[in-house]
């Protein structure tokens, strides 16, 4: 990255006790659907041996339990650590949030293209490239995948209107 | 003498031009995918696995696992010229790599780290050699119960073996049997977890998450340090090699302590990782002057090398004997049997004589290959490191999504590797190990399996568990392990009050 890495003292985004807690949240939450889901396939024992949910409902109650133990440790302790710090967050968001636009945008118009604007964008607004030299180099990426994918291991990938108007 | 017989046979089928071509191209992109943040060994071979659809299964074996040795090559590069790790399991070889290459010796330090990753990785190869057919002959006779047993081992020595949080490594372990459990039950053929969402009733696909956990996972957590590489330069010439190799015999002894750390921590699912550690901290309480580690000792750089390299090699043992792999990497190696068709378990070494020995005959070349090309390439790699990150990570990320596509041609992965990605962001700075968790999502259904045929078998009695006295003493272990933070808590404390 060109930034500077960020200077301390941080202003921190959300402390380290909160995401334990949120995450162990996150984990009893999926084990109790687990469990759920397991009740209603059937848990016990059937006229053919062990039903569809008897080992899930184990496996749910047994990460229900752990994550019970982990929100109990992350209530209990005191620590304040910053789990994320403001400038760090808005690194992380810098290259997530385009990179959901760039999954969102791959459906309408294919993966090559998606790409190629992906990483042009990117290389523009974050890298302060020229122009010429973003596109250029978001180019050659694509072709080097195109060649690679297509011609050579013949292994398709999701394509849109560009290609199409192009005859593949 | 059968095992050299077959070994020459695998050799004959390992050294086809072909194979030797796949295998330069291997290592080279291991060791690329070694050298760049967020591509991993686990998540670069996962991303390549669909290009060997095509090939035959001892083709595509030694193209992955020749990617896999580059990657254990490549990470040492960027740990001692940048001090970045580019491995977890590299770590270490920062402690007296970069050191090292602050004082202008970034030659030796270079040529100890591949010198030594290489006899990690033969002592490693030479074990399977001979320990494989026998620990496959044995494993022959397992029945389900059996089965079941080294399964629990194997996830109760994470808990054991493991230095975080037991409740973490256990909530992660149990999240991936649950992802494991997702879709069409196939003994029953009912659907559990889906809620009736289309997309959902193929599974969750463990190639899926190993690319979001790992790949993405890694981008972000980059990202957040703001990266401007830092590097020495990486020149190395013949002279600097060869007195570096003149140096490395008078270190046998630790050679040999890392190597065996290394095994042991490769076979039980331990891992390169905290091998490396152990090798390292085994290596300075041994050492005659351990003040001088830390501050460019050689041998601190040797030991962790070779011992994430024996463990990285020998995790290949449980998966090619047992089917159970002992790192995310073999797992992901073991899913490429799967696809090729293979069938993983002891069966393999009467059934698939041919590829076993052709893949560990190509460990032994590619180790020699990945040497060669490691020594003569290690500026070019060095010089990739400083191409700016804002066009390294929009790529990777472009490379990430065109893996996850390639998997099943399908869009909704590409959302779940988007999931997994923050779910391994989050994970890693919290310390919820990520190994257990692709581990029980390969494993999930064969675990199952061998439980349910366990209890067919009993009627529904645990008790199979410890019915006879092979399968009794692997379910003790594996408890011995499950319980062994305890136990370890336990034994400090009495210790306390005694002194």
């Amino acid at each position: 990255m060109q930034q500077e890495p960020p200077e301390a003292p941080e202003q921190s985004a959300v402390s380290k006790r909160t995401l334990e807690i949120v995450t162990a949240i996150f984990f009893l939450v999926i084990g109790s659907v687990v469990m759920w889901d397991s009740l209603r396939s059937g848990a016990g024992w059937g006229n053919d041996g062990p039903q569809t949910g008897y080992f899930p409902f184990y496996v749910g109650l047994l990460m229900s339990v752990a994550s019970a133990a982990n929100l109990f440790l992350a209530v209990r302790s005191s620590k304040t650590e910053s789990f994320v710090s403001r400038p760090q967050i808005k690194l992380v968001l810098a290259i997530f949030l385009p990179c959901l636009v760039y999954v969102t945008v791959m459906q309408w118009l294919g993966l090559y293209a998606a790409s190629l604007i992906f990483i042009a964008v990117f290389m523009l607004w974050q890298g302060k490239f020229s122009l010429l030299s973003s596109a250029v180099t978001a180019l050659m990426v694509v072709l080097v995948l195109f060649v690679m994918f297509e011609i050579w291991f013949k292994v398709p990938l999701i394509k849109g209107p560009i290609e199409a108007a192009l005859g593949y | 003498m059968d095992e050299v017989n077959a070994l020459f046979q695998g050799f004959a089928v390992a050294m086809s031009p072909v194979n030797i071509g796949l295998m330069f191209l291997g290592i080279v992109l291991g060791i690329l995918i070694g050298v760049l943040p967020g591509l991993g060994g686990a998540n670069g071979v996962a991303i390549l696995l669909p290009l060997t659809f095509s090939m035959t299964p001892v083709s595509g074996i030694i193209l992955l696992s020749c990617i896999y040795w580059g990657a254990l090559f490549g990470g040492a590069i960027t740990s001692i010229l940048f001090n970045i790790p580019g491995e977890p399991w590299s770590v270490a070889t920062t402690f007296d790599g970069y050191p090292m290459a602050q004082q202008g010796q970034a030659g030796q330090a270079l040529t100890a780290a591949f010198t030594s990753s290489f006899i990690g990785a033969l002592v490693a190869v030479l074990m399977i050699t001979f320990l494989a057919p026998v620990v496959a002959k044995f494993a022959l006779k397992f029945g389900p119960p059996e089965f079941f047993a080294v399964q629990l081992l194997t996830f109760c020595s994470f808990v054991g073996m493991t230095k975080g949080a037991p409740w973490k490594t256990l909530a992660a372990m149990f999240l991936g049997f649950s992802l494991a459990a997702v879709g069409l039950d196939n003994v029953t053929g009912q659907l559990r977890l889906t809620f009736g969402f289309e997309p959902m009733m193929k599974g969750f696909d463990f190639l899926i998450a190993v690319i979001g956990l790992f790949g993405i996972g890694e981008i972000l957590l980059t990202m957040e340090e703001g990266l401007a590489f830092k590097g020495k330069d990486g020149k190395i010439n013949s002279k600097v090699v060869l007195e570096t190799w003149k140096k490395l015999p008078r270190y046998w002894l630790t050679y040999v302590r890392s190597s065996v750390v290394g095994c042991w921590m490769g076979i039980t699912p331990g891992g390169a990782t905290p091998a490396s550690f152990m090798g390292y901290g085994i290596a300075k309480r041994f050492s005659k002057n351990p003040g001088n580690f830390g501050k460019g000792d050689i041998e601190g750089v040797l030991a962790p090398e070779t011992a994430a390299h024996a463990a990285g090699t020998a995790a290949l043992l449980p998966m090619l004997t047992l089917g159970i792999p002992g790192s995310p990497t073999a797992a992901v190696l073991l899913g490429g049997l799967l696809v090729w068709g293979l069938q993983p378990g002891p069966l393999l070494f009467v059934e698939q004589k041919d590829f076993v020995w052709g893949l560990i005959a190509s460990m032994y070349l590619g180790n020699v290959v990945g040497l060669i090309v490691v020594l003569l390439t290690v500026p070019w790699f060095a010089a990739i490191l400083r191409i700016p990150f804002s066009i390294i990570a929009p790529v990777i990320l472009v490379i990430c999504a065109v893996g996850a596509y390639t998997v099943h041609s399908s869009m909704f992965d590409v959302w779940l590797m988007m999931g997994f990605g923050v779910m391994g962001y989050v994970f890693k700075k919290l310390d919820y190990p990520l190994a257990p968790l692709v581990l029980a999502l390969v494993l999930g259904d064969m675990a199952e399996n061998a439980f349910r045929q366990s209890l067919l078998g009993s009627s529904g009695s645990m008790l199979v568990f410890v019915s006879n006295p092979l399968v009794a003493s692997i379910t003790a272990l594996a408890l011995l392990m499950l319980f062994w933070p305890l136990i370890g808590a336990v034994l400090k404390r009495m210790k306390r009050d005694a002194a």
